[in-house]
């Protein structure tokens, strides 16, 4: 109905005449344009998110998503239709996808031809029509700047719309860019006060079609110099209208309301002015004020690198560490240099000190400063409130030096190093490596400008761009969009990072390395249009207006989220590799490194040149890889390890609270783009999280994310001291390898020896080797983790959060982070700090005696083992290293339970220790948390008590537990057969260590081969013979698996539950299932994945499909890169094997997040590592209250019982293929029914044909006439005639290929098993559940 | 002297694992005729025979009843086979061991600690005239080891350190392929080089099936084996998947002397660009080669030659190149890179 309104007014009226008829008629369009209206909800409505409701616990509970998920079902038959019609559909995203990539690129080269012709493209696209308004939008504002009069603005828009588009009418955005232009014309022609402008102004307002408000959303298109006009000079919009952020900027200038608050803000700005200052540059020509602002802010984020210096560590008031002399330290080093503070920034600390008179900024002009020394130091809670909101603002602008990539500093530094080594003389150009690299980016940048040359004269000449063939040059205008310095740089960067990736032990697979350069290159285009676009807006701002700088943060903050959001555009994969390559190929032309050599005939030295890097292929595992390897010289140069840490500085933890997650890809850092789900390549997944966030319906995920988000740490700067003490003495300490340069390798035996013996010296070399570089790599991990945690020394600093796609959640920052290892773990500590307090004091010393390893006995038995040892504690503190008893190092956790010591030791200093500040955080762990879950899905009780979800008065111990009924078992089969040895060995050898591993992965289904690995680890060394080791483990390993399903029972039975679901489903496919690929009688492809919702509303998705390459030609050689668009037939096995561990991971991952957010609400901090929750001593008690009364709520629903429910709603009128015995009567009936239909039809019938007639049976039984629901319950088909045949036969009459016959059954879940009688609120009481 | 084993005997076995074996006594003894063993072995009193994978024996009987050798020794470890022996060579001229012949302990086991089967060491400039090895490696598996034994031979150590010692071997049709595969031929191979460089290796017969077919028509011609039918060899039943069609070879070793480890490095990394030409596959050596060997090797058509057109001398010649390469890679460096995850 709509479309044709709208079409029949289009086109033989005036541009003007047409948009006010369409306002009218506007109105009552709803649906058109949501997309858009989507993307600006985040603005016009953050004012409108709900608050966390405690009350909701029980609804939130309930499934309502697929209540929600029925309306947008129509995106998900995607992902079930057949192979075909996904491919189909697929394609067109794909088309889509590239051609916005181009168009994206073109426009930015201002390419306006070909960017015409690239939308003409895209609109051709049938399914992409109803947003492809955003397209035009995208264009239109792109081009508008030329335009010198309004009339010839509009006359292009009316032309375009009527004659190319004649489908598409402006929306919002549309007339928000008529709006901007107008404004820029006038003035520059002196016609603002023009009757005409207003006029004109006047009609494009009235043709918002939601009203004036969403125009004046657009804040990327409008300037706050016209809203001022348009609000202020003009009176055409009410203050109502603005957006909430700019809102108080415009009205606040008209009122001046702000003078009260000038004292503090201005004082803050000082501080953070370095950079603001200079984004308010004003500038007659748009793209040069863009442009100018931009390097200026570059620059002053550089300013704080001195790189007149060597990349050194930054200044800190602690022991420097011997690092390892690799590129990835330096580069780690380099990000970390954004910690630093600049004169300047130094000199503000301390006006704002004098100025201020709470005089918070404690600041000693020697030392450098330390801002968790100054905060402790501070008295009262208002001074430590003013002192943390004053450093939040302080690191705004530090934070975007730590985030944005610093390309042009790196170049500086090899020229810098170049010229040194050039005073210095020839030999040490050829050594130092920054030289090398300059040279090479020497070498490299004229042939890149020659390069890029080319494709802009193939640009010039060719204008056409066409759907469906994307010709070679298509890639030329991605070439156009960095400068060509940068781009140097970036390849060069990226080639040696990955150095050592992919299996390649001297270099890299090309694949991989042409894809990273181009996504490289990607990144650092958004990076810079984020710059630009947070610079656009406040073009027009006074530069004298100080007052208003913290709105103008505000509203910067909140573009920077809409800008982040709004990428939808990712380079296809071909453009990154093509790229990538054109870029990796010049560099390997160009790279080359001095060489030294023996000339074998006479033994003489020769000194020579080779190129640094060389492309060829080799075999791996059996298949051939393009590989681009390093010149081994060069490699000793990188020393050969693992550059892992990366130029992405990106990747630091924060110095600033998190961008709170609102939406599905929005949140976490400020210049780069995360995403709340970390997946890769599954677009179903990313369908239905995006359904999910745009429904609303994950809000509590969200706020759980931002609890552990919003905890602020600092670095434990006594566990520093000790750790860099052990570091740089180089020795092997606990699990810290020391230094070794060269593996020693056994030599060679004679080249006639015996096979055998050559391979055992093989065998044994290569032992070396990887112990040799496992060695290595842990502690370069290890040194970024202490280079990281060194520069956070007395920072306040942040974790940004986000999720696996079971729903666990995990830091963003990889290095250093609190997941990491006991050192790692050790190396951070609270920034808050809370009073101990009776409470505390107990809990401390329990955390204490839990991290030394005794956690199996009361807790009052923990305390007192604490108490017993407060010698040999004192010791360690005192004397860490070479105390008498170095008793913390006998301990499960070494470096954590040092820092508990020494906290411990600090608070008993006290005349009274409760009064001690504790930062140490205290973790409450849970007892084998997957089977906890297990118990209460299945009501276990013995299984309940043996995971302590009854109340106890000593923990229990679940591994103790199953090998004392392993043993029992054992016991019986002696008795029965006195011969069996194995049986005799563990009855006198079994533990719980040699049972744990297994009972601990057997709820994450963990096969019989992987336990009888674990076990066969415990007990190889007892044996010896690996064969009979392997015997005797496979053995217990069976024994052990029975003794499980003895006491879980119940747990049991839903596994396998779980599993036959996961069998069926993934067996079934759609009933309306696209027909014309069943033709031929072939059987459809599976393509149903497991999908269920967590009781947080999140839908999981489990991704495990087939994988599909895609073939890509690059001037070094054909890639095959994966295709992020394709949608393949699943992996039943995967999904079978990983629903289970996952159901159960997607459960923990909620109470975790349902107890974040009730701790956040008691005020609590709050961390986690999956299932041990940390927070500080004092507050162990409510924690350990919310975290039961979470997990209670949680299973106070019957969960499975709620799956089961949700499966049967969501694969409702699915089939399922099954199998048969021929000899059953089922069979018979079913092959009498398909003969008689045969014979009807004259041919055999097929499934195409089956399922048409089970459609048409249930179309009866749903009829609203009661004759035709009595018609569909006589109708028999062959599909209703095998219900229940899955429940009728047993595997066993499955068997074989030749006496079963296969059929169509409606799908059918099994029945859930019964539950057992544990009660769950029991768990509420129970002392040792998490403990 | 035994009677020949009779299909009815030879029913008694159910199990083949994947290998297949001839059974017929007129091929085999056409197989023999065509062989002309004694030349090499004369009236073989002196003669050791170590037959490994012997299966049914067929094949050995038939050899021991026509050359009556000093020792004759069967090694097998399949129990299907072993126990086949015991109950039907009860009393034979056959020595019998249940070693693994797959594992290399098996025959420093059997050599130089039970000192059972100890052959003669003869200088390499003959084919050594006192040890033959026989033996059957059909299932399309053993491939790997066929290529080891080969391998053997260059590097003069296993069974080869006696000398050069004739083989003959029933290996897959696949295989035989590849290892006879010509210059130039789609099908050549490293393995090719290695056979044609390290020995002089016939075709002696082969079963007439597909794979057959695929044979380069220049080498039946050359070495016209004998055809074989599926109805003189075991298993009789065939499906698809374990037809195992299969070739006799047999594989005399030449006397060569070259520098075995810069030789082996450059044909297999030459060897896995079988078709790119020398010019652009030579940078795979290491980088630089190509700008090394451009300036050795002057002739532009011989560069832009590709390594399936090379021959076994060819080869050669680009290993003393490379050998005078003052900056190639370190190769005890390459051997122990460790494997490292994705």
């Amino acid at each position: 109905m709509l479309r044709q309104i709208t079409r029949t007014s289009c086109h033989s009226r005036t541009l003007s005449k047409r948009l006010l008829s369409l306002s009218t008629q506007y109105r009552c369009i709803t649906t058109k344009n949501g997309v858009l209206r989507e993307n600006m909800s985040i603005i016009s409505d953050s004012s409108t998110i709900q608050p966390p409701d405690s009350l909701l616990q029980k609804n939130f509970l309930r499934a309502n998503y697929l209540k929600n998920n029925k309306t947008i079902s129509n995106e998900f038959d995607l992902f079930t239709g057949t192979q075909h019609a996904v491919s189909l559909t697929m394609a067109d995203k794909r088309d889509v996808m590239s051609l916005w990539s181009l168009l994206e690129a073109c426009l930015q080269s201002n390419y306006i031809e070909r960017s015409f012709s690239i939308l003409k493209s895209l609109y051709e696209i049938e399914s992409h029509r109803k947003s492809f308004i955003d397209d035009y939008n995208y264009f239109f504002n792109h081009i508008a700047t030329r335009f010198s009069s309004v009339k010839e603005m509009s006359d292009r828009l009316q032309k375009d719309l009527t004659l190319h588009f004649t489908d598409i009418s402006p929306n919002d955005k549309t007339v928000a860019i008529l709006l901007n232009q107008t404004l820029r014309i006038t003035k520059k022609n002196g016609k603002l006060e023009d009757n005409s402008t207003r006029q004109n102004l006047e009609l494009f307002l009235t043709m918002s079609s939601s009203g004036l408000r969403k125009i004046c959303s657009n804040i990327d298109i409008l300037t706050l110099e016209d809203y001022k006009i348009l609000y202020s000079k003009m009176d055409l919009i009410k203050d109502y209208h603005l957006p909430n952020n700019i809102r108080e900027l415009i009205v606040g200038e008209q009122k001046n309301i702000l003078q009260d608050e000038m004292a503090n803000v201005e004082n803050i700005e000082r501080i953070g002015a370095t950079n603001t200052g200079t984004t308010t540059s004003s500038s007659s020509s748009n793209d040069t004020a863009v442009k100018e602002t931009t390097t200026q802010l570059q620059q002053d984020d550089s300013a704080t690198v001195r790189l007149d210096e060597d990349v050194k560590s930054i200044e800190k008031d602690a022991a420097k560490l011997v690092n390892v002399t690799t590129l990835g330290m330096r580069v780690i080093r380099h990000s970390l240099q954004g910690l630093s503070l600049s004169e300047k920034q130094n000199e503000l600390i301390s006006n704002f000190n004098t100025n201020s008179s709470s005089g918070v900024f404690n600041l000693d002009n020697k030392k450098p400063v330390n801002f968790f020394e100054m905060y402790k130091s501070l008295k009262t809670d208002e001074e430590k409130m003013l002192f943390e909101q004053n450093l939040e603002e302080f690191n705004q602008n530090r934070q975007q030096t730590l985030e944005v990539r610093a390309t042009d500093a790196a170049k500086e530094r090899w020229r810098h190093d170049f010229e040194e080594a050039k005073a210095r003389g020839d030999l040490s150009i050829q050594k130092s490596l920054n030289s090398k690299l300059w040279k090479w980016y020497n070498d490299m940048l004229p042939l890149l400008k020659e390069e890029i040359q080319d494709c802009k004269e193939n640009l010039d000449k060719k204008n056409v761009g066409s759907k469906h063939v994307l010709n070679r040059s298509d890639f030329a205008p991605y070439l156009t969009l960095v400068d060509p310095e940068k781009m140097c740089v970036i390849a060069i960067l990226e080639i040696l990072k990955l150095n050592s990736t992919g299996g390649i032990s001297e270099g890299m697979r090309t694949a991989r390395a042409v894809i990273s350069v181009g996504k490289a290159i990607e990144m650092e285009f958004r990076s810079e249009q984020l710059l630009k676009n947070e610079s656009y807006l406040l073009k027009d701002i006074n530069k004298k207006s100080n007052e208003f700088k913290q709105y103008v943060r505000n509203a910067k903050k909140s573009l920077r989220s809409l800008k982040l959001d709004e990428s939808k555009v990712i380079w296809p994969q071909a453009v990154r590799a093509k790229v990538g390559s054109i870029l990796i190929s010049i560099l390997l032309k160009v790279a080359r490194v001095p060489v030294e050599g023996k000339n074998p005939l006479n033994e003489e030295k020769v000194f020579g040149d080779a190129p640094a890097f060389s492309h060829s292929y080799q075999y791996h595992n059996g298949v051939k890889l393009g590989v681009i390897r390093i010149h081994p010289s060069l490699i000793n140069q990188l020393n050969g390890e693992r550059l892992f840490a990366s130029v992405q500085p990106q990747l630091l933890p924060m110095l600033v609270k998190p961008r709170p997650w609102v939406n599905w890809k929005s949140g976490g850092y400020y210049y780069s783009q995360s995403s709340l789900i970390r997946t890769k390549d599954s677009p179903e997944q990313m369908a239905y999280i995006e359904a999910a966030s745009r429904s609303n319906t994950i809000d509590k995920v969200y706020d759980g994310l931002n609890v552990l988000g919003e905890t602020s740490w600092t670095v434990n700067r006594k566990i520093f001291d000790v750790v860099s003490q052990v570091w740089n003495n180089g020795k092997p300490f606990l699990e810290i390898p020391g230094i070794q340069h060269e593996p020693e390798y056994i030599p060679r035996p004679s080249s006639d020896a015996d096979p055998s013996e050559i391979n055992t010296w093989k065998l044994k070399n290569r032992e070396i080797a990887n112990q040799f570089a496992s060695n290595r790599s842990m502690r370069c991990d290890m040194n970024y983790k202490l280079e990281i945690a060194r520069a956070f020394l007395g920072e306040k600093f942040y974790f940004p959060h986000n999720m696996d796609f079971r729903g666990r959640a995990y830091p963003l920052s990889p290095h250093f982070n609190h997941l990491g290892n006991d050192m790692s773990r050790s190396l951070l500590t609270f920034w808050k700090g809370k009073r101990l307090g009776a409470d505390g004091l107990r809990w401390l010393k329990v955390h204490l005696a839990n991290l030394y390893g005794i956690n199996k006995i009361p807790i009052d038995g923990r305390v007192e083992f604490v108490e017993e040892h407060m010698d040999e504690i004192r010791d360690s503190v005192d004397n860490p290293l070479d105390g008498k008893f170095k008793w913390w190092q006998k301990a499960d956790k070494p470096w954590q339970t040092l820092a508990t010591c020494i906290e411990l030791v600090e608070a008993l200093k006290l005349e009274n220790p409760e009064d001690f500040i504790s930062h140490q955080p205290v973790h409450q762990d849970g007892t084998c948390n997957g089977l906890q879950h297990y118990a209460a899905l299945g009501g276990d009780m013995v299984g309940a008590a043996q995971v302590n979800l009854i109340p106890d008065n000593k923990p229990n111990d679940v591994y103790m537990h199953v090998a004392n009924i392993v043993r029992a078992n054992l016991q019986k089969k002696i008795e029965n057969d006195p011969e069996d040895e194995i049986a005799k060995f563990f009855i006198e050898k079994l533990n719980r260590k040699i049972v744990k591993q297994t009972v601990m992965t057997h709820v994450y289904g963990v096969t019989l081969v992987g336990a009888t690995l674990q076990i066969d680890k415990q007990i190889h060394d007892m044996i010896g013979d690996r064969e009979v080791s392997l015997k005797y483990s496979k053995y217990l390993a069976k024994a052990v698996f029975e003794a499980i399903r003895q006491s879980f029972n119940g747990a049991h039975l839903i596994q396998d539950w779980l599993g036959e679901c996961c069998n069926r489903i993934s067996k079934s496919i759609r009933l309306d299932v696209d027909k014309s690929s069943l033709l031929q009688g072939k059987k459809p492809d599976f393509m149903t994945s497991i999908i269920w919702t967590t009781p947080l509303n999140m839908p999981i998705v489990q991704p495990y499909r087939e994988v599909s390459k895609k073939q890509v030609d690059t001037n070094l050689q054909t890639v095959f890169i994966s295709d992020p668009f394709a949608v393949n037939k699943i992996n039943a096995r995967r999904q079978k094997a990983g629903f289970p561990p996952n159901f159960i991971h997607s459960l923990d991952a909620s109470h975790m997040l349902m107890s974040a957010i009730k701790c956040r609400e008691d005020g609590l901090e709050f961390a986690s590592v999956h299932d041990s929750y940390w927070t500080h001593a004092s507050d162990i008690p409510t924690m350990n209250k919310n975290l039961r009364q979470q997990f209670v709520a949680l299973h106070e629903v019957d969960l499975i019982e709620r799956l089961k429910d949700e499966f049967d709603e969501r694969y409702k009128n699915y089939i399922q293929i099954s199998k048969i015995p021929k000899t059953s009567e089922m069979a018979s009936e079913i092959m009498a029914r398909k003969n008689l239909l045969a014979a009807e039809l004259g041919r055999p019938i097929t499934y195409a044909d089956e399922l048409k007639l089970e459609q048409k049976r249930l179309a009866l039984l749903n009829s609203e006439y009661e004759s035709e629901v009595k018609e569909g319950e006589q109708m028999v088909t062959t599909i209703s005639l095998a219900k229940g045949c899955e429940d009728l036969f047993t595997a066993e009459d499955r068997k074989g290929d030749r006496n079963v016959l296969t059929v169509l059954t409606p799908l059918d879940l099994p029945n859930i098993p019964a539950k057992g009688d544990f009660d769950v609120s029991n768990v509420n009481n129970s002392t040792y559940f998490f403990s | 002297m035994l009677a020949p084993l009779t299909p009815k005997t030879l029913s008694e076995i159910k199990v083949f694992y994947k290998f297949r074996y001839l059974s017929s006594p007129e091929v085999l003894k056409k197989i023999f005729d065509r062989l002309r063993l004694e030349d090499t072995y004369g009236d073989c009193k002196d003669l050791k025979v170590l037959d490994l994978y012997p299966g049914p024996a067929q094949q050995s009987l038939i050899f021991n009843n026509r050359y009556h050798p000093k020792q004759h020794l069967l090694m097998d470890s399949r129990p299907q086979f072993t126990s086949f022996w015991k109950k039907n060579f009860k009393k034979s001229p056959f020595q019998m061991s249940t070693l693994n012949p797959y594992d290399w302990e098996s025959y420093l086991m059997l050599i130089d600690h039970q000192r059972i089967f100890m052959p003669e060491k003869q200088a390499r400039d003959h084919i050594n005239d006192k040890f033959l090895i026989m033996g059957n490696l059909t299932d399309k598996k053993m491939e790997g080891l066929l290529m080891q034994w080969y391998n053997c031979i260059g590097q003069k150590n296993w069974l080869q350190r006696f000398g050069r010692v004739k083989m003959l071997l029933w290996v897959p049709t696949s295989s035989a392929i590849k290892l006879l595969s010509p210059t130039y031929s789609t099908t050549r191979a490293k393995c090719s080089v290695v056979a044609e460089t390290f020995t002089d290796s016939k075709l002696i017969a082969l079963t007439q099936d597909d794979e057959s077919e695929l044979f380069d028509k220049k080498v039946i011609d050359k070495h016209n084996p004998i055809w074989i039918d599926y109805s003189s060899t075991l298993p009789l039943k065939i499906s698809k998947s374990t037809k195992s069609p299969m070739c006799l070879l047999e594989i005399d070793p030449s006397d060569v002397q070259l520098d075995k480890e810069n030789w082996d490095y450059i044909t297999q990394q030459l060897m896995i660009q079988k078709r790119t030409p020398l010019k652009e596959a030579l940078e795979s050596l290491g980088p630089g080669a190509s700008e090394f060997f451009e300036k050795e090797i002057k002739d532009n058509d011989f560069m832009n030659r590709w390594p399936q057109s090379l021959s076994a001398e060819e080869f050669i010649y680009l290993s003393d190149i490379y050998y005078r390469w003052p900056f190639k890679p370190d190769m005890f460096m390459n051997l122990f890179n460790p494997r490292q995850d994705d």
